[in-house]
């Protein structure tokens, strides 16, 4: 038995499995959002993150190009 | 009857039925907008891959958030200029850690997917979103989110 194949009755093929692993990752990322508006929590925000990190008009501009094509390969593809 | 009525502060009354309507002010605009995203992000659930209508109406709906993103940004900040606080962002490297965690762990799963044998399902978020549409719009919500973070957070000031 290969290692993906190994992986892939590890992960579980049900469809199930895989939308409560994602359904799961947007509530993380929800909840992270929400508390990073807490300031006691100390946790950014993406708001937060994005002043920091892409502040810059150059990288701003690749990050916006890379948020089409994600846009592009998730939801026209 | 007084000459000037400036120097008196308005009853209370009437500074609690100004702040209820500037709260109205900006709660409905906020609700209406909201509305409009979940419509549109129901009605691209049901767009066709590899068509020229899901192409259009993905990119359409991306530039027009990055459109009202720019000039909400411009008009708030200009508006209301950052506190040194903001500008000094106070979180903590744990906090950044976590977000970037998340995002790895996604991302294994996304490549594990992508590894699965022909005869199994996909579990990648591609494959997945395209089969419940309730996850397509939440995703789409969720990117447009991002784009409007994006476009309307201020780019680093020169310093004069």
């Amino acid at each position: 038995m290969t290692v993906t194949t190994s992986m892939a009755v590890l992960i579980g093929s049900d469809k199930v499995v895989g939308l409560a692993f994602w359904s799961s990752v947007i509530l993380v990322f929800t909840v992270l959002e929400v508390l990073g508006h807490v300031p006691s929590t100390r946790l950014p925000s993406l708001e937060g993150l994005v002043r920091r990190y892409f502040s810059h008009p150059a990288w701003r501009a690749f990050t916006i190009a890379v948020w089409l094509y994600v846009g592009y390969h998730l939801f026209s593809h | 009857m007084s000459t000037d009525d400036r120097d008196t502060p308005p009853p209370a009354g009437r500074v609690r039925e100004h702040g209820w309507s500037v709260r109205a002010g900006k709660v409905v605009p906020a609700a209406l907008l909201l509305a409009a995203v979940l419509v549109v992000a129901g009605f691209a659930s049901g767009w066709k891959e590899y068509t020229w209508g899901a192409r259009i109406g993905t990119f359409g709906s991306g530039l027009v958030v990055l459109g009202l993103g720019v000039a909400w940004g411009r008009r708030h900040h200009r508006a209301t200029p950052p506190s040194s606080v903001e500008e000094g962002s106070t979180f903590s490297h744990r906090g950044v850690a976590i977000w970037v965690a998340a995002l790895v762990v996604a991302a294994a799963w996304d490549v594990c997917g992508l590894l699965t044998p022909p005869n199994r399902n996909h579990l990648t978020l591609s494959a997945l979103e395209l089969a419940y549409r309730p996850l397509h719009s939440l995703m789409f919500v969720s990117w447009l989110f991002a784009g409007w973070v994006l476009a309307s957070t201020p780019l680093r000031r020169r310093r004069s």
